[in-house]
């Protein structure tokens, strides 16, 4: 029962930096000649204790995993995240890049999480029709 | 202790948490070199950094404002007591002078307001709703900065 707990404080308290995608494979077509070809949210999640005062944990965007007593909790974080999925995806345009930040608070404000999300829409060129095929 | 004095000292407490936690005012900007080659929809310039400007207050009665981020340059306190800075208007005009300062132009891409008018008074032995009475608010922009023409004719523009 103990580690069980043990492991469910920890998981609760962990910081996590998540990716959602949603790839739109002939997608909409966005401004001008692009099409969509990925629309990404990515969460960065971090615990603080007494007013935010100690950084408790936070998620290490270098490596998925987590970060102890480090304050890195940054949209500089999030954007490492979302420009491996741009190399990735070969992007050549962004529309709708966003970022905003919620906070919570339990036990007044002893224990404090704080997310950050950055979403965008990533487009790619469509490629020309060809006039022959006509 | 009678129940008037527990709620009087559980409200002065609140007020001193309240100016404790103070508003804070923060400032996320975040660039690569991978989204400056991007082309930011209906924009032609490049992009410097996309940026997330935020403050955060605290208000009695909804209106009166305690304490709050202070978002003066030259602030020599990071909070700002009974001045209300928690509104789109006034970040927003923050994030246009970094962007000025950085030579560039600011586009909002989202704005968000964040309010809570109920408050669990602290100290009572059980959880009491009061509305309206402590209210904490936020105010988000986020957006990009661009920078117009090329690299090369801002060169022959020096």
């Amino acid at each position: 029962m103990k580690r069980f707990l043990a492991i469910a404080m920890a998981a609760a308290f962990a910081g996590c930096i998540t990716t959602k995608e949603t790839h739109l494979l002939d997608g909409p077509r966005g401004s001008g000649e692009t099409r969509v070809v990925d629309t990404v949210v990515v969460s960065n999640t971090g615990w603080y204790f007494f007013f935010d005062l100690l950084p408790i944990v936070c998620s290490d965007p270098d490596d998925g995993g987590i970060k102890m007593f480090s304050d890195d909790l940054s949209v500089q974080d999030n954007l490492k995240v979302l420009d491996r999925i741009i190399r990735r995806e070969g992007a050549t345009g962004l529309e709708n890049i966003t970022s905003h930040e919620t906070n919570e608070s339990v036990l007044v404000f002893l224990f404090n999480r704080h997310v950050i999300y950055t979403s965008a829409t990533l487009l790619k060129e469509r490629p020309k029709e060809d006039p022959a095929a006509k | 202790m009678t129940v008037r004095l527990r709620i009087l000292a559980a409200a002065t407490a609140s007020l001193g948490l309240a100016a404790l936690a103070g508003g804070c005012y923060t400032v996320h900007t975040a660039s690569s070199p991978s989204l400056s080659k991007l082309k930011l929809s209906g924009e032609n310039g490049e992009i410097v950094e996309h940026v997330l400007f935020e403050n955060t207050g605290w208000f009695l009665f909804y209106h009166i404002p305690i304490v709050c981020g202070n978002t003066a340059d030259d602030a020599v306190l990071p909070m700002s007591f009974f001045s209300d800075q928690v509104t789109d208007d006034t970040v927003w005009r923050r994030m246009e002078e970094r962007a000025k300062s950085l030579g560039a132009r600011a586009v909002r891409t989202a704005d968000a307001s964040i309010e809570d008018v109920t408050f669990d008074v602290p100290g009572l032995s059980f959880p009491l709703v009061v509305p309206y009475v402590l209210c904490y608010r936020e105010a988000q922009v986020s957006g990009v900065l661009v920078k117009d023409g090329s690299p090369k004719q801002a060169e022959t523009d020096r």
